[in-house]
């Protein structure tokens, strides 16, 4: 069974979830396990919060598979967002933010993953994405990277940078689509793999 | 405020709780913020992809 997952699309996937097929959920976790941890560590800093944020980020999915519309978006940006919402909650609850350490992301930890064991398009795509972020004018760069990795409010980032909460928001907005533009339409593969 | 503005925010999960229930019940009804949200979550979460993903530990 898992052999036959392993060639079906995350979407494919995501409708055996709606139907309790607990395989597909864990295909789906051995496929986003690792980029969601790793995005649940760089939000709570926290190995046994991270976890917690993963894993019932995976259980929300199960519970709520049959809701994924395929045609808003494709399964793994589906995933990451609950994965993020999850850690974001959880950030904002336990007060973790530490201010001091919000702008390590473009400066790798070392030691913090040895490249060696880790997958070669998991490095390929963290580059690809990094390099287009050194690109975005630094205003806006800050704005996303407050909002997705510190787990910030709009307001809260209003008050910290001392802008209008407008200005805020249409950092946010010109930075999401800035970053579109730079990474052109990533996925657009898997977006034609449609579901039954 | 428009709230049609509060898209970008939403995806990337920037608002807090009240303004997220007021945006979600928008959404319910606004194509437009919808189709705009496909677009800015998929944005978002390149995000995602740009930080250390260190294998989890093994429980």
């Amino acid at each position: 069974m898992t052999r036959e997952l392993a060639h079906l699309s995350d979407e494919a996937l995501v409708a055996l979830a709606a139907r309790s097929e607990q395989t597909a959920l864990g295909e789906l976790y051995d496929r986003y396990a690792r980029p969601a941890y790793g995005l649940a560590l760089r939000i709570l800093r926290d190995d046994a919060l991270a976890e917690d944020a993963v894993q019932e980020a995976f259980l929300s999915l199960w519970r709520t598979a049959s809701r994924f519309v395929p045609e808003r978006g494709k399964a793994s940006t589906w995933i990451l967002t609950l994965v993020h919402r999850r850690a974001v909650d959880l950030v904002r609850r336990e007060e973790l933010r530490r201010t001091d350490q919000i702008d390590e992301v473009h400066e790798p930890t070392a030691g913090a993953s040895s490249g060696a064991d880790e997958q070669a398009w998991l490095r390929l795509q963290r580059e690809r994405v990094q390099a287009a972020l050194q690109q975005l004018p630094d205003q806006q760069r800050e704005a996303l990277e407050l909002a997705y990795y510190g787990g910030f409010t709009q307001s809260e980032l209003a008050e910290r940078l001392g802008q209008p909460i407008g200005t805020i928001k249409s950092r946010m907005f010109a930075g999401l689509a800035r970053l579109r533009e730079l990474l052109g339409d990533p996925g657009m593969e898997t977006a034609w793999t449609s579901t039954t | 405020m428009d709230i049609h503005d509060l898209t970008a925010a939403y995806a990337l999960d920037a608002l807090d709780a009240d303004e997220t229930r007021e945006y979600e019940a928008h959404l319910a009804q606004c194509v437009r913020c919808r189709a705009d949200l496909s677009t800015l979550s998929e944005s978002a979460t390149a995000l995602a992809w740009a930080v250390d993903a260190p294998p989890p530990p093994a429980s």
